[in-house]
């Protein structure tokens, strides 16, 4: 499940729907195989046990009829086989009912596991417990909490009822056939079919035999729900790649001359009715750097994840070297580019690791990139330098670096993976001025003649760039360089001298 | 670390007027547990009721971790922190923290409505005036207002499906309103206007004025 989820449509992660298959399918999972094979289990026997009862009753009875085939006992026969063959049909009924019951409690409790899971998460991480301490908001959680549980008690409670009654009902619907059975041996006996004695070998095979079927048609019962159970999972596991695959491999060029178009390309998120880029037409001039400005919300971001094909676009499309990129073999042209997000991940294993994005590590391309980020010194001074891991998650001996620190790194990664399309988004946001200016020192031998994507806020370091792209609710309404835009009266103006009036 | 069974002291904090004449001691130097890594040595620090104190410094220098200390996350491993002369682990704890309101860099949100989590109560006992002026003063009124629900959107996407999500700067600004509306004495902020575009950050400096009034404010 866990390569599904690495693997499967980035919109997909957004989707709390999507989230919840998993965790239930999760959850499922760990009761589901356990009590599958011992269903299977339980099934076996019970077929074994009615082939035994079925040899042992045949000769009984056919032997009980030297005296001639009475009319009287076959009816009592086919009473008998009707009156059992009923209470096993209504069984299964019972049984099948029962787990739809169970099914329906399970899916009323899904949202507490993932309710009660938030909360686990905030408390196991410290991060979280600032805020949490100073607003008080633990009280507000453990409310939740207990609303949560008492809901969730009374969903156990009908559960053990339900089941109570199950068991009660299946007790008196075993007995009597039992006492079905009885009658009916006695009155054989009687009529002088089997002998006295054999009303006990008689009896016992046929309870045997009747209560076995009822076994079987537990089972049956059962394995619906077993089947309910994994839905879930096999839910998860079958959704569909959205995103066409395109097989093209990617022309490999050295100069690292890729031409991007967009063409009327408009974007809205799953399930929202807006749109956040609205018929966007753009060119990239072909090894250059670019700079991406805007207020908060007006599509930078977004512009990135649909040229990284995170997202497909809703209509129009994205040309690389004049193919829609669609059409493109989806892990090539990932290698295209080389992204630092706002929301970066570093994980908690070894710096080295986390520099390659794998556990073979290229210790001199490492430090390299680590150098060219800023942060080399650091992991050098450390005793076990890259193999360091970062937080103490997993390693008692790892070592917290603070957010700038992580920051660098992340920036150190996407150096390391040398792609062609080089997009940062706010790199430098957590990195004092100084560091800042020694990242895009370095920066601009790193990129060279590579194409580079900046969205920063801190228009001082869009000067860097030779294009500069501004963006208002969806499209671009300025383009150029920096001293043109200055001159020009718009956004670019505007957001320049709100920051530029500080520093003066 | 603070000890989670250290007793304070009986000494309930006094009333919020007092804090009118509050003075900041801090002499202190802080290990790391691991290692012997100093993060703050020496420091005396006086902070006097409504100053404005900014902290600048290179990544790594100390500046989260004292703050840290003002808010009594962790204890000096020498020297003490005062509030009012008196050190800051002799208060009530719940108390010592109702002085003060924050905005990090990594908040934790709540998975209830938005007015509860600005508020941190129910929806029932909001003081709508002063959260429209909490609001206006953060810069969050605009969005707040253009939202369907308004104060009643659900927030946590992972835990309710009906719930939105904010843009980085957008909930920059509603932390921002959550810390003003609390109306603390003392206002610490880490890195506001980090995910703010220019303007909406010279927004948040003109309207800073106003907000920070008569309260202290540490600002990183």
């Amino acid at each position: 499940m866990n390569r599904k989820g690495f693997t499967m449509d980035y919109e997909y992660l957004e989707d709390v729907k999507v989230q919840e298959l998993r965790t239930r399918g999760e959850e499922a999972w760990t009761g589901v195989a356990g009590w599958a094979m011992y269903q299977y289990e339980s099934c076996l026997s019970a077929v074994i046990a009615v082939l035994a009862a079925v040899v042992l009753l045949i000769p009984l009875l056919s032997g009980g009829m030297e005296g001639g085939v009475s009319l009287q006992s076959v009816l009592s026969a086919l009473i008998l086989g009707l009156a059992i063959g009923a209470l096993m049909v209504l069984n299964y009924q019972k049984s099948r009912k029962y787990s739809q019951k169970i099914q329906e409690i399970y899916n009323n409790t899904a949202d507490i596991g993932n309710r009660t899971g938030y909360y686990h998460d905030i408390l196991a991480a410290a991060e979280g417990q600032k805020d949490l301490r100073c607003y008080g908001q633990q009280e507000a959680i453990l409310e939740d909490v207990h609303h949560v549980w008492i809901r969730y008690l009374k969903e156990c409670k009908r559960l053990v009822r339900i089941g109570a009654r199950k068991i009660a009902a299946d007790q008196t619907a075993s007995e009597l056939s039992a006492l079905l059975v009885y009658v009916f041996t006695s009155v054989q006996a009687m009529l002088g079919t089997i002998t006295i004695g054999q009303v006990v070998t008689c009896s016992s095979s046929m309870i045997r035999l009747s209560s076995s079927l009822a076994g079987l048609a537990e089972n049956m019962g059962s394995m619906e729900r077993i089947i309910m159970l994994s839905q879930d999972q096999k839910k998860y596991m079958e959704l569909e790649k959205r995103k066409q695959v395109g097989t093209i491999p990617l022309e490999k060029r050295r100069d690292n001359r890729f031409r991007v178009q967009f063409e009327h390309v408009s974007f809205r998120y799953p399930g929202s009715d807006r749109d956040v880029i609205k018929d966007l037409n753009l060119e990239f001039v072909i090894g250059e750097r670019m700079a991406l400005v805007g207020k908060n919300g007006s599509g930078k971001s977004t512009f990135i994840k649909l040229l990284c094909r995170l997202y497909d676009v809703t209509e129009g499309c994205i040309k690389v070297n004049g193919i829609d990129i669609r059409k493109y073999d989806y892990r090539e042209y990932c290698n295209l580019f080389s992204v630092v997000f706002q929301d970066f991940a570093i994980f908690a294993i070894p710096v080295g690791e986390n520099i390659a994005a794998s556990a073979q590590v290229d210790k001199e391309k490492a430090l390299d990139a680590l150098d060219r980020a800023g942060v080399g010194e650091r992991v050098r001074e450390l005793p076990e330098g890259l193999a360091v891991c970062v937080g103490k998650d997993f390693d008692e001996a790892g070592v917290i670096f603070s957010g700038g620190e992580k920051q660098k790194m992340a920036i150190a990664r996407a150096i390391y993976k040398d792609a062609p399309f080089v997009i940062m988004d706010e790199p430098t946001a957590a990195l004092d001025p100084q560091a800042e200016c020694e990242v895009f020192a370095g920066f601009d031998k790193m990129v060279g003649s590579k194409t580079a994507l900046y969205i920063s806020h801190r228009l001082a370091s869009c000067r860097f760039c030779q294009d500069i792209l501004v963006f208002d609710a969806g499209k671009v309404v300025q383009r150029g360089s920096h001293e043109e835009l200055e001159r020009q009266e718009g956004l670019y103006k505007e957001l320049w001298e709100a920051q530029a009036q500080y520093y003066a | 670390m603070i000890e989670e069974n250290r007793v304070f002291g009986a000494q309930k904090k006094q009333k919020y007027g007092m804090l009118s004449n509050a003075c900041y001691h801090l002499r202190a130097e802080w290990e790391a547990d691991k290692g012997l890594v100093l993060v703050l040595s020496h420091i005396n620090l006086t902070i006097q009721p409504g100053e404005k104190l900014a902290l600048l410094g290179l990544n790594g220098a100390g500046k989260t971790t004292l703050v840290k200390l003002l808010c009594g996350f962790y204890e000096p491993t020498e020297g003490t922190v005062l509030l009012n002369d008196i050190p800051v682990r002799n208060y009530n704890r719940e108390d010592y923290y109702s002085l003060i309101a924050v905005l990090f860099q990594d908040a934790t949100l709540l998975p209830f409505s938005l007015d509860e989590n600005l508020t941190g109560g129910r929806s029932s006992e909001t003081d709508r005036k002063w959260l429209d002026s909490a609001l206006s003063l953060s810069g969050f009124r605009e969005k707040y207002y253009a939202l369907p629900k308004q104060g009643g959107t659900k927030l946590v996407k992972e835990v309710n499906p009906d719930a939105l999500d904010f843009s980085g700067g957008e909930k920059q600004k509603m932390l921002f309103a959550r810390a003003l509306y609390k109306d603390a004495p003392l206002l610490v902020l880490d890195e506001p206007t980090a995910a703010l575009d220019p303007i909406a950050e010279n927004e948040l400096y003109q309207n800073f004025g106003e907000a920070a009034k008569g309260r202290t404010c540490v600002y990183i």
